[in-house]
C-alpha cells in the first residue's frame, strides 16, 4: 500500500513505535493472549474502526451496482473481433470483479494494512496467528480462481479487451445480470 | 426466484471447496474476535472462563465495536456472493454441468 502522505507515514510510525515500546513489557508464547495494554487496545481500536470503514464503503459500492445502467453488447462487433461466449464471459466476469475492486480498494487495503500488521507482530510475539489468516484469505485477497481469471482476460486481444472496457465502463455492475442480459449463460 | 429441484446431484471436488470457504466465511466474526488477541476486545471474545480482570471500556470503544459488528454481514456477503458467482462462471465456461450450473444458481438467489 502506498502511503497517502507524510501524516498518514508519520501516524503509522509513531503507531508502531507506541506498539512496540507496550510489548517489550509483555510475555507471551504460542496460542497465548497479549495482556490488556493501552497499546494492544490502540491496534484492536483500529482493526474495528478499518473493518467498519470497509463495510460502509461495501455497502456504498453495493448502492452503485443499482444505478449500474444495463448494457448489450453489439454482436456484430463481437462478431467481427471474432469473439466467442467463453470470452465474453471471461471479460465481463474479470471487468466486474476489478470494477468493484476499483470502488473498494483503498479501504479494502487499509484493513488488509492493519491486518497485515496485526500478524506481523504476533508473529514476532510468538502469538498464534490462524484467524487473522483466514479473515485475509476470505475476505481481504483475490482467490487463485481470481488471479486465474485475469490471467485469461488478459490473454484476450487489446482490441478485445478495448471493447469489453468500452461497453462495461468502470462503474461497479452485477456480473450476472450482464451475462444474462446478453444470453451468455446456458440455462 | 423458484428454485428447481435437482435430483441425485453429487457435490464435484471444487464445489465441496468452495461450499466449505463459505461456511468458513460464516466464522468471520469469530475470526476478528480472535485476531484481536490484543487488548480489551480479545478478553471478551476468546476467553473460555468470563472475564475478571477490571476493564475500562469507554464509549467510544463500544461505538467502535457495534460499528464493526455491524460491518462485518456486509463484508461477509460480499465475500461469499463472489465465491458462488465464480463457482457459476467456472461451470459456464469449462465443462458444461447442468447439475452444478442449477446448484450454483440457486445458491446465488438464496436458495439455500
Amino acid at each position: 500500500m502506498r502511503a497517502s502522505n507524510n501524516k498518514s507515514t508519520s501516524t503509522h510510525i509513531r503507531f508502531f513505535i507506541t506498539f512496540f515500546l507496550g510489548l517489550v513489557t509483555t510475555g507471551c508464547s504460542a496460542g497465548q493472549t497479549l495482556d490488556n495494554t493501552e497499546e494492544s487496545n490502540l491496534l484492536s481500536k483500529k482493526v474495528l474502526e478499518a473493518t467498519s470503514i470497509y463495510g460502509a464503503r461495501i455497502e456504498w459500492c453495493d448502492a452503485q451496482i443499482l444505478k449500474y445502467p444495463g448494457v448489450k453488447f453489439d454482436l456484430n462487433r463481437l462478431k467481427s473481433l471474432g469473439a466467442t461466449r467463453t470470452e465474453s464471459i471471461t471479460a465481463v466476469s474479470f471487468i466486474s470483479f476489478n470494477n468493484y475492486y476499483e470502488c473498494e480498494r483503498k479501504e479494502r487495503h487499509n484493513f488488509a494494512f492493519l491486518l497485515a500488521t496485526l500478524k506481523n507482530l504476533q508473529v514476532e510475539l510468538n502469538v498464534a496467528t490462524d484467524s487473522i489468516e483466514r479473515i485475509q484469505s476470505l475476505a481481504v485477497y483475490p482467490s487463485s480462481k481470481e488471479i486465474k481469471l485475469e490471467i485469461d482476460y488478459l490473454k484476450l486481444s487489446a482490441e478485445k479487451r478495448a471493447y469489453y472496457e468500452s461497453v462495461l465502463g468502470t462503474q461497479p455492475f452485477d456480473l450476472m445480470t450482464v451475462l444474462e442480459s446478453n444470453e451468455l449463460l446456458r440455462p | 426466484m423458484p428454485c428447481s429441484p435437482i435430483s441425485g446431484f453429487r457435490l464435484d471436488s471444487e464445489s465441496r471447496a468452495a461450499l466449505q470457504r463459505i461456511n468458513d466465511n460464516k466464522k468471520i466474526t469469530k475470526y476478528l474476535g480472535t485476531a484481536l488477541s490484543l487488548g480489551v476486545f480479545n478478553s471478551i471474545f476468546t476467553k473460555s472462563e468470563p472475564p475478571v480482570a477490571a476493564f475500562n471500556i469507554t464509549q467510544t470503544d463500544w461505538e467502535l465495536y457495534s460499528k464493526a459488528m455491524n460491518a462485518l454481514p456486509s463484508i461477509q456477503k460480499k465475500a461469499i456472493q463472489k465465491e458462488i458467482d465464480l463457482m457459476i462462471i467456472h461451470y459456464q465456461m469449462g465443462k458444461y454441468d447442468h447439475q452444478h450450473v442449477q446448484f450454483w444458481q440457486g445458491m446465488k438467489h438464496a436458495c439455500k
